[in-house]
């Protein structure tokens, strides 16, 4: 219906200026349903090299330019993707052997082979510690290539849970030989993979243009042409799904999803995410390091309220670092809502209406569904306790830079994206004070996550990882609040997989007529 | 002599008021403004609830003329159940705060500058004319987010930020002006009766080139309203919880669709903020300049 | 005459370079006087304390804030201002990217200001002295109280969101490509004869231009007005009129012309205030300029973004402003004689 309105109002500005009428059936191609599919995204890629960052929110945009190692399903099944197979070697967990594909082509033509495993994962990152793919699968030392489809990871430490991170955040495979030729600066320029579409146009802020690559290892995507339009205002996003000038829209704010349900042009999916909304708290400021002041913080938060009047009852309140339903949720444990037991926490540690207890929230604006409303509700319900808490725009950016360099101030309100739904990727690596996302760094806690890390994947391991989300959350070293809500907005007619992790994967979409 | 400089100046408060009180611009201008002011100092009296109160059980309620509006909300809660209509009350006073402190502060380091520009030629008045030239060659917006960076947020930067920005508004128009009183009769009458430099300039000069000072001054609250707003859509003003009416526009935002009068009511405001001192200052420049008057009469 | 503009230009131009330098040495100390740590934002999580003395180095913080500023200056005249932090790019390649859009928005808005305020001010000078003069004069108040980004809003509100007539975010549709050139969609789309993508990019300048000159007609109006007024005394226009010509034909041959100097005067004064205007303009309409780089710069607390951007700003705004003195001349009858 838009199309056919542009076309009718493009025909009259032709005919208006007197233009030829060859433009008058340029438009009426246009009419016609074309393979092309532009989809407002809020956010842009931060680096073109996706080993570099941790950097949930744009891997939507690699996975289709690099493709993965690995895949997380629709419903949240690790399953095979560049790598075919993968088999221990080894009972201690320290020889991964993986084999790839066969025939996997980068966008040069180029066979992607085990020399690029290597390039991508150990040798760039032993030379440059600043990839975050180093922080992410911390403990590979080498990789010995068997074949140019069969190679052994070898890791320092036992790592029984490593396959669950070839699917997720840095996981990615990069052609050595491009990337020695022009170089990283070439490379950001003109970045390749082996993924499903190529990158045909990039304007920073703006738009990224991909293009089908037709000799993808996995067949070519129906979609031809995918725009992805960077539009951070949310309002901007939604007007772009509901005037038709995108074709999918996602993370809307929810009211707006909502609303956007009732209109018969457009297809509202609103679906939990494998996300947890939670607070970090940095155990490096002063002022955290008392139990007491950290009970209050938490004790004061009403999470059946956030969940009501910001998600319509629809983001199940969280007690522990884990989804509800994924392996180590603990469903009969709920962590109290009590103003009283807050007031009492803080007089322990000192405060009270004379000596307020003054903290500071840093808080996204606009980049997670409703980030500034629940920061701005937070302050207010502190505030009813007697905490005074400044609260500070912050951009993802930045918050990684912080965090990773243990420079925060303050408290911060984050979505914690985990779409394997193991906890060692939830309370395992919100609380390990060796790696570089925890906020929370207590040095006691590494013998005891370390252990964890070991452990082969048993009924054991999961019983031992409640227990440490159930002390993690009677002392707040990490605050969990809701489970993140996404959203994901589309003309009838595209029919979109929800992924847990939020993914939007045009190579998988279908058009239905 | 003092005599002829003394009825000059006292004629030509005469006049002033006499033309005030004729011009429909002036008296409608310091109506709207004495509301605004009223709101400001009176907000705690006359809001209906606490601004910073949120009722998270009762987010994005209309007005109470709908049938599922509160008496309580008489405009509607935001989407953290907080009253509209007291927030755009409680707005005033940093909308006011900021434009008259800010304005005072400009007109203060303007002026100044100015009569010793104006006064003193030469190399002074070529000093301080590069100094405003070098100023404005920067876009105001881009001067005042780039101080906000240096300097935080909060209400005393935005000031500052302002003042910093557009003393410079204030010293060319009102060094121009002291060019033109400095030639006048009673000035060289009293250099001759020897009266010193300063006094010269506070006596004879500042007070005829006051009611220009004066209609500047209400001119440029109307600014520093706008630059405020400006910087509180930016998310560089104030701290989250005091209401400002920059930042209703940008939260109204969101919610257009479900919820168009919380963003309506602050524009209004805003607005009608803004409209009111331009009035009042263009009516006042109308009225003090009998070049206008007689021009605008026609 | 070419003598005269010469001179102009050129004395303009030996000025402009003074002023950029203190102007970038001011925001290079404003910038620095926050008590953030640029440091903590590049160096890696598990940094050493070598290798943060040696980042320091490389970044030159370990020099006072003066000869910081010497190595930067030294930087810019060849061309290189530094890497933003948030981006990760070369602050060039991200405002030489930006730029053209900022500059074409700014060209249509101006354009379209003008085609407002010519007949504006005429009509307003010509209805003085009657009962619509109360009217005209409450329309211009009004619209000199609206600020540009309301403006802003209220065109994306109406004409974007409630009509659906136009587009309100970015230069382009989505799957246009954006052709190599000047990098002003306009001409460009132009040359190539591509006329879908030239009306596309002119549908999206159509509500950010109209915002920007929505915010700066009022006053050109105004000036307009009372510099038609002030020429209607004249006595070359008493002359032209004992000469039997018609009120209308002395209007526009004779009083436009001269009425257009103190015009041309205020715009060029004002041209500041156009730009910033582009900085909330194209962030509420997605438009990739420097104006949107700016606050996005300024979020992100993007010191070398930031400086970059402000130079640029400065540069652009001397340029014009020399632009605007050679065209006072042209126009001046009274300076073109003089030569």
């Amino acid at each position: 219906m838009e199309k056919y309105l542009r076309f009718t109002k493009r025909e009259f500005c032709a005919t208006a200026l007197g233009l030829p009428l060859s433009t008058l059936f340029e438009g009426e191609a246009l009419a016609q349903v074309s393979d092309t599919l532009s989809i407002a995204f809020p956010v842009d890629v931060q680096s073109w090299d996706p080993t570099s960052v941790t950097f949930p929110a744009g891997q939507s945009i690699y996975k289709c330019v690099f493709d993965s190692p690995m895949h997380y399903s629709t419903d949240q099944k690790l399953q095979p993707k560049q790598i075919k197979d993968r088999k221990w070697l080894d009972e201690a967990n320290t020889r991964l052997e993986i084999t790839l594909q066969d025939g996997i082509l980068f966008h040069d033509g180029s066979q992607l082979t085990m020399e690029d495993v290597r390039y991508s994962w150990i040798e760039r990152p032993q030379k440059d510690r600043r990839l975050a793919i180093g922080g992410m699968i911390p403990d590979m030392n080498d990789i010995q290539i068997v074949s140019p489809t069969k190679g052994v990871i070898i890791f320092s430490k036992p790592a029984p849970s490593v396959e669950y991170y070839l699917g997720f955040l840095a996981a990615y495979i990069i052609p050595k030989a491009y990337h020695l030729r022009v170089g990283n600066e070439g490379f950001l320029e003109k970045p390749i993979g082996a993924g499903p579409y190529k990158l045909v146009d990039y304007q920073r802020g703006s738009r990224i243009v991909l293009e089908a690559f037709d000799r993808y290892w996995a067949g070519v995507p129906s979609i031809k042409k995918v725009t992805f339009q960077i539009l951070p205002e949310p309002t901007a996003r939604v007007a772009a799904i509901e005037s038709g000038r995108v074709d999918i829209a996602t993370q809307l704010p929810f009211r707006e999803a909502v609303r956007l349900s009732s209109n018969s042009n457009l297809t509202s999916d609103i679906y939990d995410l494998s996300e947890v909304f939670l607070l970090q708290v940095p155990s490096y400021v002063e002022i955290y390091k008392n139990k007491d002041v950290r009970a209050a913080l938490h004790l004061s938060i009403d999470k059946q309220a956030l969940s009501k009047s910001f998600f319509n009852g629809v983001a199940k309140p969280l007690s522990v670092l884990a989804t509800s339903g994924s392996s180590s949720d603990v469903p009969g444990y709920n962590f109290p809502y009590d103003k009283a037991r807050a007031i009492a926490s803080l007089k322990k540690a000192g405060y009270d209406s004379a000596k307020p207890l003054q903290i500071t929230l840093q808080a996204t604006n606009g980049t997670y569904p409703n980030d500034y409303l629940i920061a701005r509700a937070l302050v207010a319900m502190w505030k009813q306790v007697g905490i005074n808490a400044t609260l500070s725009e912050i951009t993802i950016a930045k918050y990684l830079e912080l965090n990773h360099s243990q420079k925060l101030d303050g408290v911060m309100l984050y979505s914690w994206a985990n779409p394997t739904g193991d906890p060692e990727n939830f309370a395992g690596r919100i609380l390990n004070p060796d790696l570089r996302f925890a906020a929370w760094r207590d040095a006691a806690l590494a013998p005891r996550i370390a252990e964890l890390y070991a452990m082969k994947l048993t009924p054991q391991r999961i019983e031992a990882y409640k227990k440490l989300q159930i002390e993690a959350s009677e002392n707040s070293w990490s605050i969990p609040l809701l489970q993140t809500v996404g959203n994901v907005v589309s003309k009838k007619g595209i029919a979109v997989p929800k992924y847990a992790a939020g993914y939007i994967l045009p190579a998988e979409f279908a058009r239905r007529r | 002599m003092i005599a002829v400089a003394g009825r000059s100046i006292g004629t030509k408060i005469r006049d002033f008021i006499g033309a005030i009180q004729n011009s429909p611009r002036v008296l409608v201008g310091a109506l709207i403004v004495l509301c605004m002011i009223v709101c400001a100092v009176f907000a705690p009296w006359i809001a209906p609830n606490d601004p910073s109160i949120q009722d998270l059980a009762n987010t994005l309620l209309p007005p109470m003329w709908s049938s599922v509006g509160s008496r309580q909300f008489p405009f509607g809660t935001d989407a953290l159940g907080r009253c509209v209509l007291s927030q755009v009350i409680y707005g005033t006073r940093i909308a006011l705060q900021v434009g008259f402190l800010a304005a005072t502060g400009a007109a203060v380091i303007g002026t100044t500058l100015a009569l010793a520009a104006g006064y003193c030629g030469g190399k002074v008045d070529r000093a301080i004319g590069y100094l405003v030239d070098l100023w404005m060659s920067l876009p105001p917006v881009v001067l005042s987010l780039t101080l906000m960076v240096g300097l935080g947020t909060g209400v005393g930067n935005v000031i500052l930020s302002i003042v910093l920005v557009d003393w410079t508004r204030f010293c060319r128009v009102v060094r121009s002006e002291v060019l033109v009183v400095r030639r006048k009769d009673f000035v060289s009458a009293a250099r001759l009766l020897g009266f010193g430099h300063l006094r010269i300039v506070l006596r004879e000069i500042l007070p005829s080139v006051a009611p220009l000072i004066i209609t500047l001054f209400t001119l440029q609250v109307g600014i520093g309203v706008i630059v405020e707003a400006i910087l509180s859509f930016v998310g560089m003003s104030v701290p989250a919880d005091t209401p400002a009416w920059g930042m209703m526009i940008a939260d109204g935002r969101s919610d257009i669709h479900a919820a168009p009068w919380v963003a309506l009511l602050p524009i209004l405001a805003m607005f009608m903020t803004v409209l009111g001192l331009n009035l009042l200052g263009e009516g006042l420049r109308v009225a003090l300049d009998p070049r206008l008057r007689n021009r605008d009469a026609r | 005459m070419f003598k005269a503009l010469a001179q102009v230009a050129l004395r303009r131009l030996l000025d402009a370079v003074p002023t950029v330098f203190l102007l970038s040495i001011v925001v290079f100390v404003v910038l620095r006087a926050l008590p953030a740590d640029p440091l903590a934002l590049l160096l890696p999580p598990n940094a050493t304390q070598a290798d943060a003395a040696a980042m320091k180095v490389a970044m030159g913080l370990d020099h006072a804030v003066p000869v910081q500023f010497v190595f930067w200056l030294r930087d810019a005249f060849n061309g290189d201002l530094g890497t933003s932090i948030s981006f990760r790019e070369p602050v060039t390649t991200l405002i030489a990217n930006a730029l053209p859009a900022t500059l074409e928005l700014s060209i249509a808005g101006l354009a379209l200001a003008l085609l407002i305020s010519v007949p504006g001010g005429l009509w307003f000078f010509a209805v003085r002295g009657q009962r619509k003069e109360v009217v005209a004069d409450l329309a211009i108040v009004s619209m000199l109280s609206i600020p540009t980004f309301l403006w802003g809003l209220l065109l994306m509100l109406t004409f974007g969101v409630a009509f659906g007539l136009l587009p309100f975010a970015g230069r382009v549709d989505s799957d246009a490509i954006l052709p190599s050139g000047t990098g002003l969609l306009l001409v460009d789309y132009l040359i190539r004869l591509d006329w879908r993508n030239w009306l596309s990019a002119l549908s999206h300048l159509a509500l950010p231009a109209t915002a920007l000159a929505l915010g700066f007609s009022p006053m050109v109006i105004r000036v307009l007005r009372s510099s038609l007024i002030e020429a209607s005394s004249e006595a070359y226009v008493m002359a032209a009129r004992q000469r039997g010509l018609s009120e209308t034909r002395v209007l526009i041959a004779h009083m436009l012309r001269n009425a257009a100097l103190p015009a041309i005067t205020l715009i060029g004064a004002q041209l500041g205030f156009l730009f910033g205007g582009t900085l909330l303009i194209e962030s509420i309409f997605s438009f990739p300029g420097i104006g949107n780089l700016m606050v996005q710069a300024v979020r992100n607390h993007d010191l070398p973004l930031i400086q970059g951007i402000v130079l640029v700003f400065c540069i652009t705004t001397l340029l014009i402003n020399t632009l605007v003195d050679i065209l006072y001349v042209v126009l001046n009858p009274k300076l073109r004689k003089s030569s």
